[in-house]
């Protein structure tokens, strides 16, 4: 209800579940036929309706569908930017915790592990995965979420520090409360939401880190196919043929707009100081 | 203070020795950089007689040793590409670097305090709508994308702008547009939520009531107190630079460190890595410090933290 | 005040933008030129001419003792002027009289001497020592001021060739460590520069032969095809190498030769591969026509044999391999029913950024033999890994497999890429075939019409017998030049630019 009276938000949500559908469904319904190349018809223009409704978002340069290719790359782009931000969120969380809670010279050591990583260049990481392990997609998946890790892990800890400090867990903590109720039942949940927010945000970030690695070479290969590839991929026909990158890159972005969008909402959503401004009648 | 300051000096000494030893091994384990340098077609005995040359045949450890060795006398050793030191090399490239982020930051900062606190003033009015819109677009949009249609709408299609290279400021306008479009986005929606914060606060509150005015209270109160959180995520923007520079330097042909990075990193020119990841990372490690210093000036209780 | 302030702001937007449209950029000199490259060239030492850096020092800075005829590949006179065999390992050349270095120091047979010396001095990463005479070695004998005798250990027909690489620098140079700023005997010099500034030349004025037009080049470096291309048109640049083929849109400007690269996949002689039968199928199902006409176009040249019609050596008597998917399928029926094991998957391992349409011409393959029953994988390596895995000593097991490669041969003659690919010590050969070893020997010690006739009897020998390779297209580079340019590309552009070649366009 309260989603349906932002319309910016209700919008963003039904389009992330349209490509969510896409992404999980897309590959099984698309026509075999629909990713064989057609030499002949290289680069064809969008909206032209004669070589069927496949080509309805123009070919590119090998005369593959681009319809059939965004729908076959959000799949890969959706998995690689969740799972990156999953692994990220959890070790980032799990690593923040312990640094923030148990403190002393582990926490130390964990953060300055965490600067390190920060000072270090993600794409000297990518290029060492690439070329000690192999160019897979889980590869890819462990640069992106290794170079991302740092944020949860800093955004944790402080949020653990702060909590730390409140008033009902330092009467849980006189109560007798043990190590890991204090963690689980006090620090976590609260220091969840702003973490889930952050983990939206990232989403959108990790889309657009995955197709700068694909500039330079170094991220997913093909026949994988990534949104970030393809505009990668099509930056040469930018001057010909704009279509080629246009389209994954205008998915890029409205997924990552959606993502940003739904975070604010969440974020405005889970602070009851805040709520007030989701419900009808405003003031200012 | 001094006893912070000393501290934060030690830990980040202490990150940078990791960084040294990490990037050293991590480099050597994509390659030996002969491979790249010869043709094709040079024969093992030839590859092997330039690898030993260059003391890519001693155990990795042996390497690392002579490396610590150099390192303390300031030598960071010489690019494998033209034998010139490659602290020059870093040096070099260093300020123009500095100066396509302290601009793109500057940008960045300006636009995005001016934007976020007129959209905070009306949260959910039709500027702050609108702004919010072409600020996350901004944010979302791949910066190499960015770049190249950038160079075709302004330099080939309206040919006022150069489409690469250095020399007039111009020439700058492009790289620093690149660099700043997506900091520009997430720190306008930053300084949003943190001036909504600040507005609905008790004292701007009071202060509106006493009839201060509306430029007043915007940017005398309140900014003022949302200018914690702003600073925060402005240095995670910042450091995050590199990776922006990587791309908006190997497009335009920017001598900076981003290219030189990339270019190092291609050719496995080891000592060039090095010597800019060092280099990097010390801004970066100076940089938060920095940070860490001006938190401590806004915001006394940090001062214990 | 929201709309006094956006005004504000719009009023400044187009102060900035009415000061953005009056940047103009000024032609300084007209006589200097700019040159776009996607590589960025970095140790330009004399000793390394050879190698990508030929383009830009090679004839302008440094000069050989030999030059090659672009379109015959024969040798013409450059410092030598004349050239003799006077026994089997031995070759007296005569150097041209009257030419200095660009500083001062007279160029003698002691300066070859010296310069030969340097290339072999092993405290250098001399490229040029790396990429052709690893296995040789050259001394040098004065006889006087301007003769002297160069002598091998193992009688050297190809000497003239190889002195087309033997570029001279001066007596001057630093013996010990390389250079970026090369001084040799041709019509520029390189100035002082910064470790990260551009490359310039600029003409000097004692010069031995004509005086070019050109009075200074600039080589900036620009990775995007697209900039390069954008770069010329704006005015920026004068020539930009390396455009790619969807952004050589314009025939007055953009110009078309081919870069004397062929292209080709390469079987590993394992697993299903090890059978003929399979290999000729893979060839038989390839449609190299329509590849062509679809990715790239006419301008390229369907290849029979892994280098140029230019090359001695080369047999115009073999055909391409016509596109037969019946036949194909026949014969990987033929070999399933005799027990190879066809319906394994074969990876295709091809380069990151190998040459342009490179991956799209490898998924176009891969969807040409999925039509026959072929199950191959593409699977992509960076540059350093792709190295690893075409060179000897291969990692064992050897799978099966079909690597993506590309060679240059711009000496001249067969024997670079025939000994290197096909000879059963190749560096880079996968078979041993005797008969087809044989004819390489006796061709490499063969001189005149008889090496010709023996590396043509190889190249058609190995094509037909073994097929050891998919051979694909003599593969055409784009130029852009500037319309206030008078300049063609030819074959050798991309090893060796000369300026002294580029003229200005009089009617423009």
């Amino acid at each position: 209800m309260m989603l349906w009276r932002d319309k910016f938000a209700f919008s963003s949500a039904l389009f992330l579940i349209i490509v969510t559908f896409a992404a999980l469904f897309g590959p099984s319904v698309l026509p075999d036929s629909a990713l064989n190349m057609n030499l002949m018809a290289r680069n064809a223009p969008p909206f032209e309706l004669e070589r069927g409704w496949m080509y309805v978002l123009g070919s590119d340069n090998l005369g593959r569908s681009l319809l059939a290719r965004l729908v076959i790359g959000a799949r890969y782009t959706l998995m690689i930017a969740a799972s990156a931000v999953l692994l990220a969120l959890v070790a980032g969380t799990i690593l923040g915790l312990i640094s923030g809670y148990a403190g002393g010279r582990l926490g130390n050591v964990i953060l300055r592990a965490a600067d390190i990583v920060m000072s270090f260049p993600s794409l000297l990481l990518a290029l060492i995965v690439l070329f000690v392990l192999s160019p897979q997609v889980s590869n890819v998946v462990l640069v992106l979420a290794l170079s991302r890790m740092p944020i949860y892990l800093r955004t944790c800890r402080a949020e653990v520090l702060e909590i730390r400090e409140r008033q009902f867990v330092n009467a849980a903590r006189a109560l007798g409360a043990t190590h890991s109720r204090m963690v689980f039942l006090h620090i976590l949940p609260n220091a969840l939401p702003t973490l889930m927010t952050l983990a939206t945000l990232e989403f959108a970030a990790v889309m657009l880190a995955e197709s700068s690695l694909s500039f330079l070479g170094l991220g997913v290969q093909a026949p994988a196919v990534t949104w970030g590839l393809m505009v990668a991929d099509g930056r040469g026909y930018l001057a010909s043929a704009w279509w080629v990158s246009f389209w994954p890159g205008l998915a890029i972005s409205l997924t990552a707009i959606s993502a940003n969008l739904m975070a604010n909402w969440l974020r405005t959503a889970m602070d009851p100081a805040q709520r007030w401004r989701l419900e009808g009648d405003r003031k200012s | 203070m001094g006893y912070y300051f000393r501290q934060r000096t030690i830990h980040s000494a202490i990150s940078l020795l990791g960084l040294v030893i990490i990037v050293f091994f991590l480099a050597r384990l994509t390659g030996n950089p002969m491979d790249l340098l010869l043709p094709v077609d040079t024969p093992q005995a030839v590859r092997d007689e330039f690898s030993a040359r260059h003391g890519f045949d001693q155990p990795l450890i042996v390497q690392f040793g002579s490396y610590l060795a150099d390192l303390a006398r300031l030598d960071m050793g010489n690019s494998l590409r033209d034998g010139q030191p490659a602290l020059d090399h870093v040096l070099a490239a260093f300020p123009v670097t500095l100066m396509l982020s302290f601009w793109a930051m500057l940008v960045s900062l300006v636009i995005a305090i001016v934007t976020g606190s007129i959209a905070a003033w009306r949260p959910g009015g039709v500027f702050d709508r609108v702004a919010s819109l072409i600020s996350l677009a901004g944010a979302s949009i791949p910066n190499f994308w960015i770049a190249i249609v950038g160079v075709l709408v302004f330099a080939v299609w309206f040919r006022v702008l150069p489409t690469s290279g250095t020399g007039t400021p111009w020439h700058w306008v492009l790289p620093v547009t690149v660099l700043f479009v997506r900091p520009c986005g997430v720190l306008t929606q930053v300084v949003r939520s943190a001036m909504i914060d600040a507005l609905a606060a008790p004292y701007t509150k009071t202060a509106r009531a006493r009839g201060v005015t509306s430029r007043k209270i915007i940017f005398g109160h309140a900014l003022r107190n949302a200018m914690l959180p702003v600073i925060t995520v402005a240095g995670d923007q910042a450091a995050g630079m590199i990776n922006g520079a990587v791309i908006a330097e190997t497009v335009f042909g920017f001598p900076g460190i981003g290219k030189l990075l990339i270019e190092s990193i291609m050719f496995r020119d080891f000592a060039v890595i090095q010597a800019a990841v060092m280099v990097t990372a010390i801004a970066i490690f100076v940089l938060n410090i920095g940070i860490d210093l001006f938190y401590a000036i806004l915001d006394p209780r940090v001062r214990h933290g | 005040m929201i709309t006094k302030q956006t005004s504000a702001l719009l009023g400044s937007a187009a102060v900035v933008f009415g000061l953005m449209a009056s940047g103009a950029m000024a032609q300084s000199d007209d006589t200097a030129i700019t040159i776009v490259t996607p590589l960025s060239y970095d140790n330009i030492d004399s000793c390394n001419s050879s190698a990508d850096v030929g383009l830009v020092v090679r004839e302008n800075v440094v000069e050989a003792l030999t030059h090659l005829n672009p379109e015959t590949g024969v040798p013409e006179p450059r410092l030598a002027t004349s050239w003799e065999q006077t026994e089997p390992t031995v070759w007296r050349v005569t150097l041209r009289e009257g030419v200095t270095f660009t500083d001062g120091a007279p160029f003698d047979a002691s300066a070859v001497k010296r310069s030969l010396e340097r290339m072999f001095n092993p405290n250098l990463d001399c490229l040029n020592r790396g990429k052709l005479f690893a296995n040789i070695l050259l001394t040098t004998t004065e006889i006087d001021s301007h003769t002297l005798e160069i002598s091998t250990e193992n009688p050297q027909p190809l000497m003239p060739i190889f002195m087309s690489f033997l570029t001279i620098d001066s007596p001057n140079t630093d013996f010990d460590t390389m250079t970026n700023t090369p001084v040799g005997t041709g019509p520029y010099m390189v100035p002082e520069r910064g470790v990260n500034d551009p490359i310039v030349l600029e003409r000097q004025d004692d010069y031995w032969g004509d005086a070019p037009e050109v009075s200074k080049a600039t080589y900036v470096q620009r990775g995007e095809s697209a900039l390069r291309a954008a770069m010329v048109e704006v005015g920026e640049a004068d020539i930009g190498l390396a455009i790619a083929i969807q952004d050589a849109v314009d025939p007055e400007t953009d110009m078309a030769y081919l870069n004397g690269e062929t292209t080709r996949l390469r079987f590993t002689f394992e697993g299903p591969l090890a059978d003929i039968r399979v290999r000729k199928a893979m060839n038989l199902a390839i449609d190299r026509t329509m590849l062509r006409d679809g990715l790239f176009n006419d301008s390229y040249k369907i290849a029979t044999q892994m280098f140029l019609p230019r090359i001695s050596g080369y047999n115009p008597d073999m055909e391409p391999w016509p596109y037969d998917p019946e036949q194909a399928k026949a014969l990987l029926d033929e070999a399933r029913a005799d027990g190879v094991a066809v319906d394994t998957q074969i990876p295709l391992i091809a380069r990151v950024n190998f040459y342009p349409n490179g991956l799209e011409a490898m998924e176009a393959m891969i969807a040409m033999w999925q039509m026959v029953g072929l199950d191959v994988k593409l699977q992509t390596m960076e540059r350093a890994q792709w190295l690893r895995l075409v060179n000897k000593p291969f990692a064992e097991p050897r799978d099966p497999m079909v690597i993506q490669e590309q060679h240059d041969n711009n000496s001249g003659d067969a024997t670079f890429t025939m000994h290197f690919r096909y000879h059963s010590e190749g560096q880079q050969s996968e078979f041993a075939d005797p008969k087809l070893d044989e004819l390489i020997d006796a061709a490499d010690v063969a001189t005149g019409e008889e090496r010709v006739s023996l590396f043509q009897q190889a190249n058609a020998y190995s094509a037909e017998e073994i097929v050891p390779d998919i051979m694909m297209f003599h593969m055409v580079d784009y130029m852009r030049v500037s319309s206030r340019l008078d300049f063609t590309p030819d074959a050798v552009s991309n090893s060796m630019l000369e300026l002294a070649s580029i003229k200005f366009d009089e009617t423009d």
